[in-house]
């Protein structure tokens, strides 16, 4: 879970070779970048929005924009950060706009010209056909509880496996504060399970004896004073 | 709590640093968790933990949490998402940002790609000349700013040959030229040696009619059409035949250049400088016979306000043996059913209004001459097929 689903430093280089093919049009490179970031993209969506219709929607919408905004990646960052990027926003949006899009699914009026031919309408969530959340409902509940800022910290980091370097260039904030929000969204976290009676296993000793597998990075930034789940 | 202060621990010893509460060094509780520390911070909770059960407690939660997290499973992505994904970034089912694009300008890299797959078709009236001298003739259409259109007519002269030959030799050239789609398709026309295009000076409005073709020139050229995929090993029969009307009741004919320019935005395809049938822009091309489409889906995705029409003929073995257009219609109907894909299109929005098959384009008629395009034999075996694009006024 921490670390990477592939080689972070490999897979970043291959990532650029991937971004050039795709950039000259070729197809396959796209369907491999699609397939090398669907897995967390998609559960970064789910995680922070809590509904996998929505999570759905929202990670397709960050793929297509991606894709079809590729050339305006310069490679200053890694590509994964900037895709990952635009799924936050996504998100984002996505929480702005509350309501799910009103016409999914919908079969249109047959279509059909002289011969015969139909027109089936097969957008928005038709064809899809996300599993249900795995996670354990407390859980959900539990990060749905956390506002915003701090949902995506601990999302990004303790649950995809992000370095905080690269959750705070994802989600524009200092590194310092990425740690400040995830130490409280963790307070949070464990408070709003054990109110909703879940007791979350105890993992022996404290020191970490495997530590998670993160950039190390010395710390930086100021972190404003906030209290978690002041706005959620 | 006072987490103001925490980073000034920064220039302090370590155990200064950690003298207050966890909240004054979150950040280094995090990292004390993650087990980065250096040896003397670490040391220095250490001795505060020992002494503070609070802190020892929350970085127990900290602890507890975070290896909880960590052992959630990731959820797969739904299965579906990657066609939509990717049926959607190939095939858009809106309007890519290049159809409000003038032509001129750097197309889309989506535009580039395809535009690679496709060449455009000579007509016979200059064919013949190219024969000669290599010649070849283009219509092109520009968008002003004032959303005027131009045509302008567009002559090759042989010795720009060399030039287009030399341009096209690399990659990089086929993408700084790909806005100029007549050179870029120029470079991957087959058959007849490399014809390449110039810009001329000659312009006139759109909105003068374009050269009308009489019976006789029509059939002439669509016997070279038919030559021309012949010596390119291409069928010809199957090709798709989209008409675009207007239906707003405004002016068809700045609808009908709209639609021109449209096309030409999306597929980089120009239109001859001549019409074929039509009193509108005429587009044609050879399409890779598994791209066709995908050109369709293109074609579709143009205009809220516009019917496209997409008549899909075909002809197995040339003529139609009986001349009867319910035989034909028959083929085509089966020809329909082993492309499934041809029958299922979405129809998202802005959209199509609608998509038919008909079998008008190749029936032969009483006003046929003969040796019109129905009495010539196709060649199965090729692998691209003819896209012609009316577009009518």
């Amino acid at each position: 879970m921490s670390g990477t689903e592939h080689g972070r430093d490999e897979g970043t280089d291959f990532d650029m070779v991937l971004v050039e093919r795709a950039r000259g049009g070729d197809a396959d490179a796209f369907t491999e970048l699609y397939r090398r970031h669907e897995r967390r993209a998609y559960n970064l969506a789910l995680r922070t929005l809590g509904d996998p219709w929505d999570a759905a929607d929202v990670a397709q919408e960050a793929f297509i924009k991606a894709f079809r905004n590729i050339d305006s990646f310069k490679g200053e960052a890694r590509f994964g950060t900037w895709l990952h990027r635009i799924v936050v926003n996504a998100a984002y949006d996505h929480m702005r706009r509350h309501k799910p899009e009103p016409m999914d699914g919908e079969i249109l009026a047959d279509l059909s010209g002289p011969a015969g031919s139909a027109a089936v309408v097969a957008s928005g969530r038709d064809g899809i056909d996300p599993a249900v959340d795995g996670l354990s409902d407390p859980l959900r509940r539990a990060l749905m509880s956390l506002n915003e800022g701090f949902r995506f910290a601990v999302v990004l980091c303790d649950l995809l496996g992000f370095p905080y370097s690269e959750a705070a260039e994802i989600l524009g904030v200092q590194e310092g504060t990425i740690k400040s929000r995830i130490f409280r969204a963790r307070e949070a976290l464990a408070a709003a399970l054990a109110e909703a009676g879940y007791e979350i296993p105890t993992p022996t000793g404290l020191a970490a004896s495997d530590p998670p597998d993160r950039n190390p990075g010395p710390p930086s930034g100021v972190t404003p004073p906030r209290k978690i789940g002041e706005d959620a | 709590m006072s987490r103001g202060n925490k980073h000034k621990g920064r220039g302090l010893t370590p155990a200064d640093a950690v003298s207050g509460h966890v909240d004054d060094w979150e950040d280094l509780a995090v990292d004390y968790i993650d087990d980065r520390l250096d040896p003397k911070t670490k040391a220095a909770i250490d001795a505060h933990l020992e002494g503070c059960a609070e802190c020892a407690g929350r970085l127990r939660v900290q602890k507890n949490v975070l290896t909880f997290l960590q052992g959630s499973a990731l959820e797969e992505a739904p299965a579906g998402m990657e066609d939509q994904v990717m049926d959607e970034v190939l095939f858009p089912s809106r309007p890519v940002s290049t159809v409000r694009q003038p032509a001129s300008e750097q197309p889309s890299r989506w535009s580039i790609a395809w535009r690679r797959k496709i060449r455009p078709w000579v007509p016979a009236t200059v064919a013949v000349v190219a024969l000669l001298a290599a010649v070849v003739s283009y219509g092109v259409i520009r968008s002003d700013s004032d959303q005027t259109l131009r045509v302008e007519a567009t002559t090759t002269v042989a010795d720009t040959r060399e030039k287009a030959a030399g341009e096209a030799g690399t990659e990089e050239a086929m993408n700084a030229m790909a806005a100029t789609s007549t050179t870029a398709g120029a470079t991957t026309l087959v058959g007849s040696g490399a014809p390449s295009t110039t810009t001329a000076a000659a312009q006139t409005s759109t909105t003068t009619t374009m050269a009308a073709y009489d019976d006789a020139t029509a059939v002439q050229d669509r016997k070279t059409m038919i030559a021309d995929l012949k010596d390119a090993g291409a069928p010809v029969y199957f090709y798709f035949d989209a008409t675009s009307l207007a239906l707003t009741g405004g002016d068809s004919a700045a609808a009908g250049t709209a639609v021109a320019h449209q096309i030409t935005a999306l597929t980089g395809l120009e239109p001859l400088d001549q019409t074929l049938t039509l009193d509108g822009p005429t587009f044609a091309a050879y399409v890779p016979r598994d791209d066709a489409t995908a050109l369709v889906d293109l074609l579709r995705s143009i205009g809220t306000n516009l019917q496209l029409t997409v008549n899909l003929a075909w002809q197995p073995g040339g003529k139609n043996s009986d001349g009867s257009a319910d035989a034909f219609a028959n083929i085509l109907q089966q020809r329909k059913s082993e492309l499934p894909e041809l029958s299922a299109y979405r129809t998202p929005q802005p959209a199509v209004s609608s998509w038919s098959f008909t079998t008008s384009t190749l029936v032969p008629g009483a006003d046929r001459p003969p040796g019109s395009i129905d009495a010539v034999t196709p060649d199965e075996a090729g692998t691209h097929v003819l896209v012609v694009i009316y577009v009518r006024r």
